[in-house]
């Protein structure tokens, strides 16, 4: 693998990647380090972000929708002495009963766990290719977001 | 204000802070708390919650964006997610015994240093560093991108490993503590210590910031500091901000962005002093 060089007759900065005209070009030309990895972490953060939209904005909608026809009030705005309680596991049946305010919450959980999977995906990947210090690297972020998670269920 | 110019009105200012967050790394946390509780009234509890939310919304629409670009240097990246995720636990470990106006103040002094180091290296992406430290060739950190704005493909080294370790491991801290993405601390710590173009800095701490805030989201959600109502406008604000942001960047000049970065900088970091000093809610 082929690290930039520094090259003492550089004028400015560094000289066009051969067969890539000036202003041309597309960043396909240009070679990522993992054009791989690029595709894994892309493929999950936009799964992830697009799920995690869904369900938000149809959670939304379906408030809007049913604070309009079924003159069912949208919840107040947050102030000060307001408290929710934590919506955990009892969201996901509130989400099947078509409760928006739960699927809203389920959203907001997939979106969470976004990046989460993400790292997740990079461990898997750097496993199936045998590179043991971004194995060890990555393995050890999960770690780390695995206890925070849990710190968390514990509260 | 009734709950539905509620929705717009967050939706607009999150729009906004998602463009600019996507646009200079930060997670639009320091946009959003600010524009949540002092414009819209929101308690601060739910605005960090949102925030939190805001900033893996921005970090997963910016990134799946600007990994076309080949922009973001994930090794970096995800090299030091090792301290800023280790930091934000402890960050949210510590949530209740640190003095909050104390947070502050670091955290301004913090700020005003990064935008006078930041404001002093404005031209310096002329001729990028290409020179790598031990840590850099051992974990092969290099990269290159295409730089649209300048029309050529630039090639850079890494160096300053441990340091920026270190202050990535102080990011996640006040992270945790505070709930943003620290984006303000990473950037320049990418910018200045490891002598990242400035691009580059900006998508790579765009990647990591959704990995730190989602360290310490758990504990948040339990705390019931994520509502729908709040959290949901943001969210979808904010991923269609920066979205759009994130094609702006490869478009932009490096030095605009580093001036923007810098009157950013100055702003919070006079926000932060002010509640610091207890001057402000």
């Amino acid at each position: 693998m082929a690290l930039p060089q520094n090259r003492e007759d550089d004028s400015v900065g560094v000289p066009l990647l051969e067969g890539v005209a000036a202003g041309a070009g597309s960043a396909e030309e240009v070679a990522g380090r993992d054009p791989a990895l690029d595709r894994v972490v892309g493929t999950v953060l936009r799964v992830g972000s697009t799920v995690a939209v869904v369900l938000i904005l149809g959670g939304v909608l379906l408030m809007l929708w049913a604070a309009l026809f079924q003159s069912r009030p949208l919840p107040g705005v947050p102030r000060p002495g307001y408290t929710e309680p934590a919506r955990g596991l009892d969201a996901l049946l509130a989400a099947s009963r078509g409760d928006p305010s739960a699927i809203i919450s389920m959203g907001l959980m997939v979106l969470i766990a976004t990046p989460v999977l993400r790292v997740a995906s990079t461990v898997v990947y750097f496993l199936l290719k045998r590179d043991w210090t971004y194995l060890a690297v990555t393995g050890f972020v999960l770690l780390v977001l695995v206890v925070g998670l849990l710190m968390g269920a514990g509260e | 204000m009734d709950p539905a110019q509620f929705l717009v009105a967050a939706f607009a200012a999150s729009a906004l802070a998602g463009v600019l967050g996507s646009l200079l790394g930060l997670g639009g946390g320091v946009i959003v708390i600010p524009a949540l509780t002092l414009l819209l009234g929101v308690d601060i509890r739910y605005a960090i919650g949102a925030s939190i939310v805001s900033v893996i919304a921005t970090s997963s629409g910016a990134t799946a964006s600007h990994l076309k670009e080949g922009i973001a240097n994930l090794r970096v990246g995800m090299l030091l997610e090792t301290a800023t995720t280790t930091g934000a636990v402890v960050g949210a470990l510590l949530g209740g015994f640190v003095s909050g106006s104390a947070l502050y103040l670091i955290f301004a002094v913090v700020l005003a240093y990064s935008a006078i180091a930041m404001f002093q290296r404005r031209h310096a992406d002329l001729t990028p560093n290409t020179a790598n430290d031990r840590w850099s060739e051992l974990l092969g950190l290099g990269g290159q991108f295409l730089d649209r704005a300048e029309g050529r493909v630039v090639r850079y080294g890494v160096v300053g490993v441990p340091l920026a370790w270190v202050m990535m491991w102080v990011a996640g801290l006040v992270s945790g503590l505070l709930g943003v993405g620290s984006g303000t601390l990473k950037v320049p710590a990418m910018d200045l210590a490891m002598r990242l173009p400035m691009k580059v800095s900006t998508a790579t701490s765009n990647f990591m910031i959704g990995v730190t805030a989602a360290a310490g989201a758990a504990v948040h959600f339990a705390h019931g500091d994520i509502v729908p109502l709040v959290a949901a406008p943001v969210a979808l604000g904010v991923l269609a901000g920066a979205v759009a942001g994130a094609r702006l960047l490869g478009r932009v000049q490096s030095y605009s962005v580093r001036l923007l970065f810098v009157l950013v900088l100055v702003v919070i970091s006079a926000q932060m002093a002010a509640r610091g000093l207890g001057l402000s809610g």
